[in-house]
This record gives C-alpha cells, structure tokens and sequence, in this order.
C-alpha cells in the first residue's frame, strides 16, 4: 500500500500540473480574444474585395487573367495548415487527418504535393515522408499580413508556371471558441465569385480606370492574399479556443485527481491513527491483565 | 438627386481606418491624382502608393496609402488599400529605416523580383515621409 508520504507527494505534484493547465487557459483565453479581433477586424476589407471583384468579373469574360484559368487537373497542392504548438486537444490532429486522407485519395490518380503552414503539421507529413514542396514554420507567435502574401506569392507562382493545376487548402474553420470544422477550400484557380449586389446601381454602369483586366490583375492577386490572411486568423483562433477547452479539462481532471487523492490520503490517515489507537489498548490491557 | 456629402471607408487587411462623410476626396489613381465629388458616376480605380486627401469644412484630413483599389458609387466610396495611415501617425523613424534599407537593396541589386518589392518599399517610405511632412 502506498505510504502517507507518497500519497502526499502524488497531491503535490498534481497541484502544480494543475497551476501550469490553469495558467495555459488563461493564457489561451486572452490570445483568443485577441486573434478573435484580428478576424474580425479583416473582415471589412476582404468582403469589399470580394465585393468589387465580383462586379469585375460580372462585365469580364472568364480566361482574361492566369490565375482564373481552369486545366485539366494532373497536379495538385494541398496547402496544410495547422499550429506551431500542441497541447491543443484534437485540434492539430483533425486537420492532418483530414489532409492525409485528402491526398491519399488524390494520389491514387494524380501527383500530390503539400505545403505546411505550421510546426505540427510539417512534422506529422515530413515524418510520414510525404513531398512537401515548402513549409511555413514557427510563424504563429508574430503573425503578420505579409506572411500571408509571402504564402500567396508562392501559390500564384507555382500556379502560373503550371506546377500545380490545383491548390486547395486544409485549415480548421473558427465557428466558436468550443468548436472548429476542419475545412477544404480550393484556392487555385479562383473560383468565379457570386455576390449578391446590394447596391441600387446597376453593375453595368461601372467605369473602369485603367481597363477591367488591368482591375483584374490587380484585384485576384490581393484576394488572394486575403483569403490566406483569413484562414490563417481563422486558424489560429481555432488553436487558441482548442486550447482553451483542453486546457480547462486538465484542470477539471486535475481537480478530480486531487479529490480521489486527498479521499484516499485522509483513510490511509484513519488507518494508521485506528491501528495506532487499537495498539495502545491492546498494550494496555495485556499490562492490566 | 445629388447628394452633398459622399461617404468614405478607408480598408485594410488589418482594420477598418476610417469611416466618413467629406465634401470630397483625392485619391492616388494609377495613371494619376483624381478628385472625387458627391454624384460621382460608379466608377473602379486602381491606386498606386501616394497620398489621401479628404476635403471637408475642416482642415483636410491626409493619408498615406498603399497601393490598392478604389470603388466609387455617386453616394459612397470604399478605398481598399495594403497599408494606411493618418499624417499625424507616420512613423518617421520607421519610414527613413525603410527608406534607408530598400536603397541599399536596390544598390545592391539582387535578383529582379527583390528589385520590384524594393522599389515598392521604398515608394511607401518616400510616401509615407512626404506626407508626414506635409501633415
């Protein structure tokens, strides 16, 4: 049987892996509510984008710019995010899992290469020597835009000279901070957009400066490297929530531990206090007797 | 019927900058400046780096923006741009470190496609301290 002093020690121990996940929640909490902003923030300006681009492309004809144009689909790319950290509950392993077996199937019939943003991910593919054509590592603690477009730079580069046909991207969507969805998007080529007009002027009357394709060119590049933006804040703001639920059941179970501990602690106690006591009389009465 | 005052939005990646009525706007278009008045016919621009005017009874009010896109309705216009900000915010400091850095790149003169993101930061630095000036 365990001895009063282990027992003791097993409650020491877990009390102070219980202050490490407390402080990981409240510190997840607040980079929640900090990326949360971000991604809101972000917001405005990519649903304007969205917003003009959708009523460029109504007057243009499909084909005008690289970067719209569909190929028969012998390459794809498959753009992984996931986060630099764990300790993240399933989080991580939900987007490799969903990628993996995105392009097991895909390879069946095609060549597959990914790109990893994000430590976990790199490590999960490069250890399971999948080709990765580029990785993105230990960029989460600082993420800037610039980031994102560095990512965008490289996708349009590798589309345009026909390396990839395809490009999707994998990332856990942020619905609330107890829930992500693991999400596959197409990034390349871009998806011709519908957007509702809300404005009561036609679309028609648009006057272009320089021309429309010019508008184009200069447009689809920038969605692009919005969209990444996005999911990139879409996806850390999913870590952190993850985090945040993981972290606060490892405290709730730490909680538990110490309650069984403490209960089995006090009867060890009892025991030895019982056959202390039960000495004593017995020495005594063998005295008397 | 004409309006008087036109709406603005001024948007980056990273936030909403301003949200406004004025009496009128100067923007950075490519092939260059032009002025935007209530009435407006709708109208798409793109926009190169350069300076933000806002007209209005006040002082005008000056930005420093990065290349962008510009959508103009008769009553609103939304300014879509990678960086922006108000005269009185220029980092001064942090514009002549840019300025200073994109020079010596372009001196250096790596390969082209670092040229053409040098000549862009150098462009918003330039920009950007002009208006710091003029602010």
């Amino acid at each position: 049987m365990a001895t009063l002093k282990d027992i003791k020690r097993r409650i020491g121990s877990v009390k102070s892996t219980q202050q490490i996940t407390k402080a990981m929640k409240m510190v997840a909490a607040a980079k929640l509510r900090k990326s949360q902003e971000r991604l809101l923030d972000a917001r405005p300006y990519a649903e304007g984008l969205a917003n003009i681009l959708s009523h460029v492309a109504a007057q243009t004809q499909p084909g005008i710019n690289p970067l719209l144009e569909e190929r028969e689909v012998k390459n794809i790319c498959y753009l992984v995010i996931s986060s630099d950290r764990g300790l993240c509950g399933s989080f991580n392993a939900n987007v490799n899992r969903t990628a993996k077996t995105e392009i097991d199937s895909a390879k069946e019939s095609k060549s597959v290469k990914s790109i990893v943003f994000g430590r976990k991910a790199f490590e999960f593919f490069s250890r399971r020597e999948y080709e990765i054509e580029e990785k993105f590592i230990n960029l989460f603690n600082d993420l800037e835009f610039k980031h994102a477009v560095d990512v965008s730079r490289l996708l349009q580069k590798l589309y345009v000279e026909r390396k990839f046909d395809r490009i999707m991207i994998v990332y856990n969507r942020f619905k609330s901070a107890g829930t992500q969805v693991t999400t596959i998007e197409q990034l390349l080529p871009v998806k011709p957009v519908v957007v509702e007009i809300e404005s009561q002027y036609q679309p028609v009357d648009f006057i272009f400066e320089p021309s429309a394709k010019e508008i184009l060119d200069e447009i689809i590049p920038k969605n692009l490297n919005v969209q990444i933006w996005r999911t990139l804040l879409e996806s850390s703001a999913s870590e952190h929530g993850a985090r945040m639920v993981a972290m606060d059941a490892a405290t709730e179970n730490a909680q538990e531990m110490i309650r069984g501990l403490t209960l089995k602690y006090n009867k060890a106690r009892q025991a030895a206090i019982t056959t202390e006591i039960s000495e004593i009389v017995g020495g005594a009465e063998a005295l008397q007797g | 019927m004409i309006p008087d005052k036109i709406k603005i939005e001024i948007l980056t990646p990273g936030k909403k900058v301003l949200s406004d009525e004025v009496d009128n706007v100067m923007l950075p278009g490519l092939k260059g400046y032009f002025g935007v008045f209530p009435g407006h016919t709708p109208f798409v621009a793109a926009l190169k780096t350069g300076e933000i005017k806002l007209g209005s009874e006040k002082d005008g009010d000056l930005f420093a923006a990065g290349s962008g896109i510009a959508e103009v309705q008769p009553d609103s216009i939304s300014v879509l741009v990678e960086t922006c900000e108000n005269a009185s915010e220029v980092d001064v400091k942090r514009a002549e470190a840019a300025r200073d850095r994109a020079q010596s790149r372009i001196q250096e003169g790596r390969k082209s496609w670092d040229l053409g993101r040098a000549e862009a930061a150098l462009l918003r630095a330039i920009n950007r301290l002009k208006v710091a000036s003029a602010g």
